[in-house]
């Protein structure tokens, strides 16, 4: 097969691919199964720009770069930590979600459908790599919107921001947005710490309060309205 | 313009010098005085200087700072000086074993107040007068929140810091708005809202009746002389147009203000019990005289009559000096009775003509003055205004004599109810028997609080006296402010000065006649052997304090026949017997803009800002999900309603 039918073909299966991640992560309680989808995602946001490439001619160092970078942190380093963490707090699933697994497949679906509704109006520029690639990234923004909005645990909230993050680059990357190496690093990093950070708040919370759910945590909220009696310093110690 | 620099200096160093003094409090009110009062008279002196022409107009530069004295800044600085010099002199006395450890505090607010006034009117970059206008704002409120353990002067406080902080929402957008030269008539009116906030126009006058009651005495003094009159300061001095629209659009807002505030004021005036809140009315009934003042003037040069302009434009510039010399004597007065009393509450003073004599007499002569009555130098200010409405109404232009009209017949109303409530404030207060025993057991108050007093009383009379020689400046202001080239010095001048050196030779007249009468009383009673005898008891056997009139009985008529407008609540409680043995009424009058605008439109705002606090409920979740929410709306409202101009 010629290379550039090969592309031309791969490009779509990988945005097709991270729609269907994100349509999993949105019924999976499996905190393991869910950090696994997520480095699944991470990896596909790395291929998106080596496919791109078209492979006519080699590629900038640059690009190389990025890729493996994104590889590497997305979908190796931070997952690793974001497994040790859940192993450390002891917990590996989200048991109880504000919003139920059913009622999160038909909002995902929708924001899906929205999305791509949405996109089909939206002044794009011309030379977009897909037609899949503005609808799919902004579905995963707003399944990482959706999953910190209605997830308790931190971790989840966590991989909620990933996967916003992942929407981000995807849709830099489909319109072929050129950010250059700097940028890129500093997004990168910025994901890298909020992780690390996350990591550390969620061992050192579950070693104080046995429980990492974020809905609990509003005891030093300065509004100490109806709900005094229920606030989570209490809860289980 | 070096002495008003000498001026600010002083009042910057004293008032930073003050705190210092720590624990001495007799210390720092010396330090405070005397640079006050060195700052005030050096002050006055490089104004009048300027007004009479010995120094010319100048400009300083210091720094960033671009500080210009003309003839408007040192007309409305007058007022300060002239309301700071007997409020600085009576403050020593009034805070004298009430501010233990906190004097030093209090001058340094005290100083820097009159010195931001100072400044306002020397700012002539936006920046820079909104600058000094919010320090004058910060300023005294801390002077007005000074008795902070009180609870209701919290209270008058937080309206007050309300008031200013509104004051300059509307001012910034004018200033932004007016000099960028956009948005003409809409900076117009955010100005006049702003300044309005200040003035205390009727509707935005909500933070007098509250702030000045609570403040002390010297500082209401200096915020009713002296720093509500800024406010027309800053309309006269925006950038506005002086083509015939504006002019007029000017004209009819300020007159209608100014008439709607005269009534209102001075109706509410009358209803009040406590007698600083009463002359905190009076000072928005003042307000309103100079707002039609200044209307008039609007309006005679819109409509090409000079001279009505001018005439009006005089008299609410001369009215403006008046009520700052009479109103601090007021205002200090009802300090000194409050200290000799303990309490403001009108009903419950009486008699303290007899033990508070000169603090009387001071009172008396500033109430008469103030209600516009002949003799003294409140009269002369709506004499001008009287005139020019009768030039309007015969001026041949049917939009005039319909100005013209009303304000003939509202300045009637509010001299007479004018008198009414000063006859009330008297009354109440000084004459007939004491109703408690803390007035009975007032004494005169120390020399130095009625020095301050005589000093009010000397202004005024200074006022009377010069108010022919001032009309050339007032000519020259208007003729200025309302951008006409017209010169007055042969028609209008001459003969308005004449009809004031008149009315000033017949007060002389009438002073020395009324002295030398006294005089001969006193000689001829001096032979006979005076008896103090109780007041006359009408026939009754056995008279008590509780028989008297009290203020609110005075003014009972009055207030019912207004009641419609006035709303007042009466409170009886009385035993239901055939032979109530105890009977009590009370009567409160709770302001017309407060009760029917304020306190719905804060209501509601509280409880749609109670309901907005639910949303912030300590969940992460509710947040993010807020923000998302919005996010989309912009996206979708930029989407589908802004980007269709592409």
């Amino acid at each position: 097969m010629d290379t550039a039918v090969f592309f031309e073909n791969f490009l779509p299966a990988l945005f097709a691919l991270l729609l269907a991640m994100d349509l999993l992560l949105a019924v999976s309680s499996r905190l393991l199964h869910c950090i696994r989808l997520v480095a699944f995602q991470g990896l596909i946001i790395g291929l998106i720009p080596l496919a791109m490439w078209q492979w006519t001619t080699p590629p900038h160092t640059e690009l190389i770069v990025i890729a493996v970078l994104n590889i590497a942190l997305k979908c190796v380093l931070i997952p690793y930590l974001l497994a040790r963490t859940m192993r450390s707090a002891h917990v590996c699933r989200e048991l109880e979600p504000l919003v139920g697994y059913g009622t999160s497949l038909l909002i995902v679906l929708a924001s899906a459908a929205f999305s791509f509704f949405f996109c089909r109006e939206l002044p794009l520029p011309g030379e977009n790599v897909s037609f899949l690639a503005a609808p799919v990234a902004f579905t995963t923004i707003l399944t990482g919107l959706f999953l910190i909005v209605s997830r308790k645990k931190a971790i989840t909230q966590a991989i909620g921001f990933l996967t916003f993050e992942n929407g981000i680059t995807a849709f830099g990357a489909g319109m072929a947005l050129e950010y250059g190496l700097v940028v890129e690093l500093g997004i990168l990093l910025d994901v890298f710490v909020l992780v690390f950070v996350m990591g550390i708040a969620v061992f050192r919370i579950s070693r104080e309060f046995q429980h990492i759910d974020s809905d609990r945590l509003n005891t030093l909220g300065d509004w100490s309205g109806d709900d005094e009696n229920e606030t989570g310093m209490k809860g289980e110690n | 313009m070096n002495l008003i620099l000498i001026t600010s200096t002083l009042l910057l160093l004293g008032g930073l010098a003050a705190p210092f003094c720590g624990k001495r409090d007799s210390l720092a009110a010396t330090i405070g005085m005397t640079s006050g009062l060195f700052a005030c008279a050096i002050g006055l002196a490089g104004a009048l200087a300027l007004l009479f022409g010995v120094l010319p107009p100048a400009t300083v530069r210091a720094g960033c700072l671009s500080l210009t004295l003309d003839s408007l800044s040192a007309l409305f600085q007058l007022p300060v000086f002239v309301a700071g010099i007997p409020a600085i002199l009576h403050a020593k006395g009034y805070l004298a074993g009430h501010a233990e450890g906190r004097t030093g505090w209090f001058w340094l607010f005290f100083l820097w107040t009159l010195g931001a006034m100072v400044w306002v009117t020397l700012a002539r970059t936006p920046v820079e007068f909104l600058v000094a206008w919010e320090m004058m704002g910060m300023m005294s409120f801390a002077l007005v929140a000074f008795e902070y353990h009180e609870k209701s002067t919290l209270h008058a406080a937080w309206i007050y810091l309300l008031a200013c902080h509104a004051g300059a929402a509307f001012l910034i957008p004018a200033f932004i708005f007016g000099g960028c030269g956009i948005w003409g008539m809409g900076a117009l009116i955010a100005g006049l809202i702003g300044f309005g906030l200040k003035i205390g126009f009727p509707l935005l006058h909500v933070w007098l009746p509250e702030a000045h009651p609570a403040a002390p005495a010297p500082v209401s003094a200096v915020m009713s002389g002296a720093m509500i009159n800024l406010g027309f300061y800053g309309i006269l001095q925006m950038p506005y147009a002086t083509d015939e629209t504006t002019l007029q659009t000017l004209g009819w807002i300020l007159l209608v203000l100014g008439l709607t505030g005269a009534f209102g004021g001075i109706l509410f005036a009358v209803a009040q019990r406590n007698l600083k809140r009463l002359l905190a009315y009076s000072s928005v009934e003042n307000m309103g005289i100079l707002g039609i003042g200044f209307g008039l003037g609007f309006l005679g040069a819109a409509y090409g009559k000079h001279v009505i302009s001018v005439t009006a434009f005089a008299g609410a510039f001369l009215h403006m000096l008046n009520h700052a010399a009479l109103k601090s004597s007021l205002f200090l007065g009802a300090g000194s009775v409050l200290r000799s009393t303990s309490t403001l509450n009108m009903d419950r003073m009486g008699g303290l003509a007899k033990r508070m004599p000169k603090t009387f007499l001071s009172f008396l002569f500033s109430a008469i003055s103030l209600s516009g009555l002949p003799p003294f130098n409140g009269f002369l200010g709506e004499l001008l205004i009287y005139i020019a409405a009768f030039l309007a109404l015969n001026a041949g232009i049917t939009a005039l004599t319909g100005a013209g009209l009303p304000v003939l017949l509202i300045l009637a109303m509010v001299g007479g109810l004018a008198a009414v409530a000063y006859v009330k404030a008297l009354s109440a207060v000084f004459l007939g028997e004491p109703r408690t025993q803390a007035a009975a057991d007032a004494e005169e108050r120390p020399f130095s609080m009625l020095l301050p007093l005589l000093i009010g009383a000397v202004f005024s009379f200074i006022l009377l006296f010069s108010a022919p020689v001032l009309m050339p400046f007032f000519a020259d202001l208007a003729g200025a402010l309302t951008g006409q080239a017209v010169d007055f010095s042969e028609s209008v001048v001459p003969a308005l000065a004449s009809i004031l050196a008149r009315v000033a030779l017949f007060s002389l007249f009438f002073s020395a006649t009324a002295g030398i009468l006294l005089r001969l009383r006193q000689r001829n009673l001096a032979k006979n052997a005076e008896k103090i005898k109780p007041t006359w008891d009408c026939g009754y056997a056995e008279p008590t304090a509780r028989m008297e009139y009290t203020g609110t009985a005075f003014v009972q008529p009055v207030v019912d026949f207004f009641a419609n407008f006035l709303h007042p609540v009466k409170k009886v409680r009385m035993d239901r017997k055939l032979f109530p043995a105890h009977a009590e009424i009370s009567v409160e009058t709770e302001d017309a803009a407060d009760r029917t605008v304020w306190k719905p439109f804060f209501h509601f705002f509280g409880r749609a800002a109670d309901k907005i606090h639910r949303l912030q409920s300590g969940y992460l979740h509710l947040y993010v999900l807020v923000m998302v929410l919005a996010l989309l709306a912009m996206l979708i409202w930029g989407f589908y309603f802004e980007g269709g101009a592409e």
